[in-house]
């Protein structure tokens, strides 16, 4: 509203009892019109209750640190070169364990959702393996694949591996069989019904899939790091939280979801654009 | 000269549920229909037509008896067939267009060629200034027109018609009939229309097959002696009248009467 508008007694008559709820409502409905606006509102009033809190000596800084002790240890990780070894690991380990994780869950997923045999046959392995706690098997990746990448790489490659085959699955049995049947009544060969039909219908899912195991891929890096590692952000994280680093360590939080927060939006805007012919 | 194009001896239909337990969809039903005729079948729902229907197509395997189609054994579809679907069955992901041209698409047709063909079909259905949308975005007639269209896009001599207009609402399902008549008598073709509308089966018919459920089979064949070509007027027809009358009690005496169930 601008705040240069007279009310005037010749303004539209507005009944008085009426006039005071009614500007209320006005304004929550028009809030409600702003998420951009009240978001940016409700993170800024936190960060100032945060530092007002931490500067009053209501927050012991030392638990708590302060937005402005967090930005300072980000401008220091950022311009000294303890960082960047850190991101280089945990990069390369949610790359390569992520791309496979996905390639593999692809295919393997287009299998068990096509062959109904087969796919009955593997449902009880995948959902037990599905529910295991995977951090529990860490200590054995440890011992099988080192203490460096391999263990990595396996815990994201299986965090991103059951997300994305689950949803596979469930796209490819969920093709709807009257379009698989038009296309056997126009005598299309199997290999037609597989890249014309099943894969298209099947998309949605999988990029469903690959949002899904992208937040699971960066759970398992930075667990599997924090746990037990040579080098990475968990690594760091680990280290900067047994020194009592609380600024840079919750630094290093906010960068890793911050990451995460803009990887999963760009996954979800590709997800929207190869869905768009389903009906909303 | 009439010749058969469609044959059907004795055949069979049985489904397999689960547990081992098996329905028989269709028994023993025989049917010939001609070049270029227009055949109805009209029956309750869950009496086989659907099933009868897929089995002509060569989609359905039978299981006893046969089916021939132009003198040939059916054992899978073929290129003189072509079904239009009662759901549809269009491929939400693709435009009017790329639908209408997809079994062209099946069967190698260029790029070029095959959306030249496809724009032939939006002008005969009616859907120019669309063929850029997606399914989602059209009305239910608009969908079936794609239905139609991608059907005669690779001129089947015979079309396989499954309840095409049962979803439409009674206006749009009015004026799509008179539409696939102009259609049938432009291009020729033979026509196996299933419908559970006694109107429509009258309207559109050479003769109406009226089946009966379980087991499903021919319970009567009506010849449709009104003048073609056919407006709506027709169903004012007192000879329409009393083939609608005669339908009706047909297929409500198979049924049990209320009072039947109320003792059972
Ligand atoms: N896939 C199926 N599995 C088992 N039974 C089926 C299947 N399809 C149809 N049937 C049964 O076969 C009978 C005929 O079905 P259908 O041909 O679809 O009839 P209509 O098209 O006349 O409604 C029904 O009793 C139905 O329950
Ligand atoms: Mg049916």
């Amino acid at each position: 509203m601008s705040g240069s508008t007279v009310i005037t007694p010749t303004a539209p008559p507005v009944p008085d009892q009426a006039a005071a709820p009614a500007m209320g409502a006005r304004v929550w409905a028009q809030l409600g019109e702003r998420p951009r606006l009240v978001r940016t509102a409700s993170a800024l009033s936190f960060i100032a209750a945060w530092q007002v809190g931490s500067m009053t000596g209501f927050l012991d800084e030392r638990f708590y640190s302060s937005p402005t002790a967090v930005a300072a240890a980000g401008a220091e990780l950022f311009t000294g070169t303890d960082m960047l070894p850190h991101v280089v690991t945990t990069g390369t380990e949610l790359l390569v364990g992520y791309g496979l994780g996905v390639v593999a869950a692809v295919l393997v997923g287009f299998v068990l959702g096509y062959y109904r045999v087969i796919g009955t046959l593997a449902d009880p392995v995948v959902m037990a393996l599905y529910v295991t706690p995977r951090l529990a098997i860490y200590p054995v990746l440890v011992i099988w694949f080192g203490l460096g990448l391999g263990s990595k790489i396996v815990m994201v490659f299986l965090g991103t591996f059951f997300m994305v085959l689950i949803n596979t699955i469930s796209g490819v049995k969920d093709v709807d069989p009257s379009l698989i049947r038009a296309a056997r009544s126009f005598m299309a060969p199997r290999s037609f019904i597989l890249r014309k039909v099943m894969i298209p219908g099947a998309i949605p899912s999988i990029m469903t899939g690959l949002r899904q195991g992208f937040s699971q891929a960066i759970i398992a890096v930075i667990t599997a790091e924090m746990f037990v590692s040579l080098s990475g952000m968990g690594n760091l994280i680990s280290t900067y939280g047994q020194a009592m680093r609380t600024d840079a360590l919750l630094f290093l939080v906010l960068l890793v979801s911050s990451f995460a927060y803009l990887a999963i939006r760009g996954l979800s805007a590709v997800e929207r654009r190869l869905s768009s012919w389903r009906p909303s | 000269m009439s010749e058969t194009v469609v044959e059907a001896r004795d055949v069979t239909i049985r489904y397999t549920s689960k547990n081992n337990s098996s329905v028989l969809a269709v028994d023993g039903l025989n049917l010939s229909i001609e070049r270029g005729e227009f055949v109805t079948i009209v029956g309750s729902s869950g009496c086989g037509k659907t099933s009868f229907l897929y089995a002509i197509d060569g989609l359905l395997p039978i299981h006893g008896g046969e089916i021939r189609v132009h003198g040939g054994l059916v054992n899978g579809p073929g290129r003189d067939r072509a079904v239009v679907f009662q759901e549809f069955a269009l491929l939400p992901w693709r435009s009017v267009l790329d639908n209408i041209a997809f079994g062209l698409e099946i069967r190698k047709v260029g790029k070029a060629e095959r959306h030249a063909k496809a724009r032939e079909l939006v002008d005969l259905v009616g859907l120019n200034g669309f063929e850029d949308r997606f399914p989602h975005e059209l009305s239910g007639g608009m969908r079936q027109r794609v239905g139609i269209a991608r059907a005669l896009a690779i001129e089947p001599d015979i079309l396989l018609m499954d309840e095409p207009f049962g979803a439409l609402d009674a206006q749009t399902r009015e004026s799509m009939q008179e539409e696939l008549l102009q259609i049938w008598q432009k291009t020729g073709k033979t026509v196996v229309f299933v419908t559970h509308d006694i109107d429509e089966a009258i309207y559109l018919a050479d003769r109406v097959v009226v089946m009966r459920a379980r087991p499903g089979r021919i319970r009567e064949i009506l010849p449709v002696d009104l003048p073609r070509p056919r407006t709506i007027d027709v169903k004012a027809d007192p000879r329409f009248v009393r083939m609608r009358q005669h339908l009706w009690h047909l297929l409500h005496d198979n049924e049990p009467t209320l009072a039947a169930v109320q003792a059972s």
